[in-house]
């Protein structure tokens, strides 16, 4: 992209460094560092908060959480990996295998990148280059833009750099004749990549493209449309087969669910998404202002239509995604970059064009809305720079547990600890384990079933009613309750130190209770608490505890293996997980009966006799799954590559020729 | 469309529209957390931490009983008692029901304490108290006590521990690991020294007698705040007055309210003898308060009580026995500057040299059916429940409750009307007819819509040797408590 970046003929290292475009990626670039000054040093720790959590520690770790078919978010889930943990385990792969460095990249020079890719796209627009400047620098700085990176929304990072190339490459695919299909699989590619950041890109585009070919009314042009709208689904298998048969998937980007600000559809048509980061309102007018004026070109009017047909189709969706209170900012993007484009094609040549008639309001008119649009990337970035850094996102996770706790839940793997923390009438929560969250795991969310019994089980314990909450935390492998000393969190340390069932272990910082019933990921229940079990109570009574505890045996994170003595008959070996069909026992290499214990957890049938006990989940499906994706993968990869080939030879004299 | 400004016309056109339609239906945004709601209390516990038998000298009563809930809870519960030093399995109290009360409970137990335990529809509004009635020495006298559940913390307001004064702080750990307990003691000279009563240990399933002149001997009108770091307790704080061989009172020190900047101490009893009320601060700022007693003639700030300072970590004792010779007096304190924790201490005056004492504590209004479980009717006892509205006027009925092995009709309920201002007594020995003795157990249940009632129940028993008295100020079992609106959020796991 770099030979992009500078017009032909360049050569010496510092001809290159002083092109247009890579001047203004630099100054982009040195804007954002400048404007995120305060979160810079990476030593304070990692980016997280918004939409973000912290990035894993190595890709290795990212890819085999990809990989994984059980993730240990709270009580366990089955949900398919979100594509946007492959893509960046991908990028930190590349990256030296450090994720917090790609999510970093992502973020702090995201903007830049953005801004480089915007200005080698509006070259189908524009020769000017004023005018091109002007456009990358206004589609890096949209408030969308900071705003993804105040929510640490990478998703909407990658659209930012991605949609400008998408777009320009969807219009050539509509508006010339073929030489080849490869085109449409490129393109569809990278949709894919693109859309597994944010899946709403994928139907959003998409269908746009084959509005386009159908308005053509060229059969070879749907075809490809077809090839664009087909190739993500493919290459982000097994993912998008679950998001086909549950479209709601496709609403929401990865990462942590924030729920849409209510923004005001006049706020909306000014591109602003609500939330951090936006600047005033008036920055953007000048530009809605000026995409309206390209309509009044006659000689581009097609191209400035085809724009606000886009601008529209965003916006409307916007308007829809906002009604059905989900996130709309991958919309405003998509209506962002339409109104973008209609204005460059209403100001490429607008200075000849007025010079033609006499001076009148025309000129006048003209004068004010490019001084209007020509100021918005300015007071964009004097703003963020003024501004600086805005919460949510910041540096550096803070511990929550004190040093004992952590130290105990790292030495037992599968050990929990229940947090929580008020926020404004409710109460936030989450079941970790001793990594904490990292990225990706709010894309694996445990069951409706599932997150409603714990709700119900986490309200109960914050409440003073004497329930059997804390028993049924102890079901959940949960050792500790946390609670930060915030404001309003007296209400709830009140509550949690009448539990019969929780005992006060510090104070300070962080308030801890250890739950008092024996806690295990893996345990056998004796006859009495396992008929209680396989009952559906929500947790053995603590009479029950008392005359019959669990036996707790060690396990790992996931698998375990471990010797069961021999005991009565009508015993009940329970996981700490959520039951799910791909969980296995062996004793002494046979299968145990599998059973739902305390309601949720998954159980397993004992017989008298002990032996060697080998649980595990089945990963066979999850790596069938990730066999067809990489196939497919690879065959889009051949369908796209000869561009490489090509565009040396053939494919460049075929652009001269046309431009 | 053809034509430039008609396409600019229809874009302007078409965003307008969208905005205008938009606006015409606002969005409401999904909030992450549902509307918080309530939920019944499924589970309770309660302890009577210091029961003590010694054959006809000295005879401990305890009493259980349950509200009936405001709505009506199906299912079946149970009631369970089991001593704290036991270890089979807990006994089943004979309730079956809401609205019902077993007596005469812990007999055979002496120098342990009873844990009391409520499951299901039992839960909601358990009552537990317990009664200590002494014939001779140090332990002459009445001694009544609400049992309340574990908890960390916990305020007592009353006690001293001059010459002749035994003041012991009884904590029983419910939990089968130890409790840590700091307790932190104010006098009327200010702060006592914090080292001794540090990191105090209970054992799992143990109680703890701590003499409180161990962290402030030889001092006078105490504040007592335990604190527990670790576990919960069951605390109570026991005085006990003895002026050689002759029985000078005893009682426990009522749990207190929390520090706060307006206390109510409700239900000083009418009659001759004092009435001090000990107001102390715990801040590190002097504060000034004001007192404001409501009689059942009306309510008056006394002259010179409009403004008293309490310098920081002091008590200040206040003598109100004028006005409470002819008419019992609930006292409102409000203090300017930080919050406060009071109680009264009720001398009586009485022939001979046997006295008897009683404390007073600061309480909430009535949140709901509160139970006396254990009212004695016969000619030398009377107990007499005294009701206060401060604000508006108040309903409140009274109503005989089951006892559980005794047969019989229930005497009607009553229905008192207490005036906006007022304190109104109601003597319960009129549920009876004239003359006839029997036990007893009401449920006071300020009517629906009834204004905020403040309920204290003042026992007197003519002795031999002068009057025995205890008092209780009720305060009304939680029966539904807030349910809070949990939403999951794996933020939570790595910042503060």
């Amino acid at each position: 992209d770099l030979a992009d970046l500078a017009p032909p003929g360049g050569g010496a290292l510092k001809r290159v460094l002083l092109l247009p475009g890579v001047l203004l990626t630099a100054a982009l670039a040195v804007l954002a560092l400048v404007a995120e000054r305060s979160l810079l040093t990476p030593r304070r720790g990692l980016l997280l908060g918004g939409h973000l959590l912290p990035a894993p520690p190595s890709a290795r770790a990212m890819w085999a959480s990809y990989a994984g078919a059980w993730h240990p978010s709270a009580v366990g889930s089955a949900v398919d990996a979100h594509p946007s943990t492959a893509a960046l385990a991908l990028l930190s792969t590349v990256l030296f295998g450090k994720p917090w460095l790609a999510v970093d990249l992502l973020l702090l020079l995201g903007v830049a990148l953005a801004g480089a890719v915007a200005y080698v796209a509006t070259r189908r627009l524009t020769a000017h280059r004023v005018l091109r400047l002007w456009a990358a620098a206004t589609w890096a700085l949209l408030p969308v833009a900071t705003g993804a990176v105040a929510t640490g929304a990478v998703d909407l990072v990658a659209v930012q750099i991605a949609l400008p190339a998408l777009l320009v490459a969807a219009a050539d695919l509509l508006r010339r004749d073929l030489t080849g299909w490869r085109r449409a699989w490129a393109l569809g590619l990278g949709l894919a990549l693109a859309a597994a950041f944010a899946p709403l890109l994928w139907p959003l585009f998409a269908g746009l493209v084959l509005a386009g070919a159908l308005l053509r009314r060229s059969l070879r042009r749907v075809g490809a449309a077809l090839v664009v709208a087909v190739v993500p689904a493919l290459v982000l298998l097994p993912w998008s087969a679950g998001a086909l048969r549950d479209p709601g998937r496709l609403l929401d980007g990865p990462g942590r669910q924030l729920g849409q600000a209510a923004v005001p559809a006049s706020h909306l048509v000014l591109l602003q998404t609500g939330g951090p980061a936006q600047p005033a309102l008036w920055v953007t007018a000048g530009l809605l202002l000026a995409g309206l004026g390209g309509l009044l070109r006659k000689d581009a009017h097609g191209v400035a239509l085809a724009a606000w047909a886009v601008a529209l189709v965003g916006y409307a969706t916007a308007g829809l995604l906002q009604h059905a209170g989900h996130a709309l900012a991958v919309a405003l993007q998509v209506a962002a970059a339409g109104v973008l484009a209609a204005a460059l094609v209403g100001a490429n040549g607008v200075r000849t064009r007025l010079a033609q008639s006499s001076f009148g309001w025309r000129q006048l008119t003209a004068a004010v809305v490019a001084v209007a649009a020509a100021v918005a990337p300015a007071a964009a970035a004097g703003s963020w720079i003024a501004r600086g850094a805005q919460a949510p996102l910041q540096r550096g996770s803070s511990a929550v547990l004190p040093a004992f706790a952590s130290a105990e839940l790292a030495a037992t793997p599968g050990l929990r600890v229940l947090i929580v923390r008020p926020h404004g009438s409710g109460v936030d929560y989450e079941l970790a384990t001793s990594g904490g969250d990292r990225l990706g795991s709010a894309d694996t969310p445990p069951t409706p079933a599932q997150a409603r019994a714990l709700d119900a089980v986490v309200a109960d314990v914050l409440a003073a009613r004497g329930s059997d909450a804390a028993e049924a935390l102890s079901t959940r492998a949960v050792r500790y309750v946390a609670l930060p000393a915030v404001p309003g969190s007296k209400r709830l340390a009140d509550a949690l130190d009448v539990q019969a069932g929780l005992s006060r272990r510090a104070s300070g910082r962080t308030l801890l209770w250890r739950v008092v019933a024996p806690t295990s990921r893996l345990s056998v229940l004796r006859p009495a608490p396992a008929a209680a079990a396989l009952r559906g109570d929500r947790g053995p009574t603590r009479e029950l505890l008392r005359v019959a505890p669990p036996l707790l045996l060690p396990s790992g994170r996931e698998a375990a293996s471990t010797t069961v003595p021999s005991g009565a008959a009508g015993r009940l070996l329970v996981l700490a997980d959520a039951a799910s069909r791909g969980w296995r026992a062996t004793l002494d290499g046979s299968p145990l009966e599998k059973r739902t214990a305390w309601g949720w957890a998954q159980g397993f049938v004992l017989p008298r006799a002990g032996g060697q006990l080998v649980i595990s989940y089945n990963q066979s499906p999850r790596h069938r799954a990730l066999v067809a994706q990489g196939l497919a993968l690879a065959v889009v990869l051949v369908l796209a590559a000869p561009a490489a080939r090509r565009r040396r030879g053939l494919e460049v004299v075929d652009e001269e020729t046309e431009t | 469309m053809r034509h430039p400004s008609l396409s600019l016309l229809a874009v302007v056109a078409l965003l307008c529209g969208g905005v205008v339609a938009s606006n015409a239906q606002p969005a409401a945004p999904a909030p992450r957390h549902a509307a918080a709601t309530t939920a019944d209390v499924v589970g309770a516990t309660a302890i009577c931490p210091d029961l003590r038998q010694d054959r006809n000298v000295l005879r401990t009563r305890v009493s259980a009983g349950v509200a009936v809930a405001a709505k009506g809870v199906s299912g079946k519960g149970s009631l369970m008692a089991q001593p704290l030093s036991a270890r089979g399995a807990p006994a089943q109290l004979p309730v079956d029901r809401p609205g019902q009360v077993a007596v005469d409970l812990g007999s055979t137990l002496s120098g342990d304490a009873l844990e009391v335990t409520a499951r299901g529809p039992l839960a909601a509004g358990l009552e537990l108290e317990q009664v200590t009635r002494g014939e001779g020495g140090s332990s002459r006298g009445l001694a009544g006590l609400r049992c309340e559940a574990p908890k960390t913390e916990a305020w007592f307001v009353g006690g001293s521990t001059q010459v002749g004064d035994s003041l012991t702080l009884v904590m029983a750990n419910p939990d089968d690991t130890p409790a840590l307990v700091d307790v932190v003691v104010w006098t009327s000279d200010g702060p006592a020294d914090p080292r001794p009563g540090r990191g105090i240990s209970i054992p799992g399933r143990k109680r703890a007698a701590f003499p409180l002149d161990q962290i402030a001997p030889d001092k006078e009108w105490l504040a007592v705040h335990v604190v527990v770091q670790r576990g919960r307790v069951a605390a109570a704080v026991r005085h006990a007055r003895l002026d050689g061989h002759t029985p000078k009172g005893v009682e426990w020190v009522p749990q207190a309210q929390p520090p706060a900047t307006t206390v109510v101490v409700p239900g000083l009893p009418m009659g001759p003898g004092r009435r001090i009320l000990s107001v102390t601060n715990p801040g590190l700022d002097p504060t000034v308060v004001s007192f404001q007693l409501t009689t059942p003639d009306g309510q008056f700030v006394p002259s010179g009580m409009d403004a008293l300072e309490v310098p920081a970590g002091t008590t200040l004792a206040t003598e109100l026995a004028p006005f409470t010779d002819k008419s019992p007096a609930t006292v409102k304190i409000v203090s300017e500057g930080g919050p406060v924790v009071a109680g009264a201490f009720i001398y009586d005056l009485q022939e001979g040299p046997v006295r008897e004492i009683a404390y007073a504590g600061s309480a909430l209004p009535l949140s709901g059916p509160a139970l006396l479980t254990d009212l004695v009717i016969d000619r030398p006892t009377e107990s007499t429940l005294l009701l206060t509205a401060l604000g508006a006027s108040a309903t409140v009925d009274v109503t005989p409750v089951a006892i559980v092995g005794r047969d019989g009709p229930l005497p009607a309920a009553k229905r008192v009307t207490v005036p906006a201002g007022r304190t109104t007594t109601l003597k319960l020995s009129t549920f009876l007819p004239p003359g006839a003795t029997g036990r007893l157990a009401v449920e006071v249940r300020p009517a629906p819509g009834s204004a905020p009632v403040y309920a204290a129940r003042y026992l007197r028993e003519h002795g031999t040797r002068g009057p025995l008295t205890t008092m209780l100020d009720l305060q009304g079992a939680a029966q539904r408590v807030p349910l809070p609106a949990v939403a999951r959020d794996p933020i939570v796991a790595v910042t503060r």
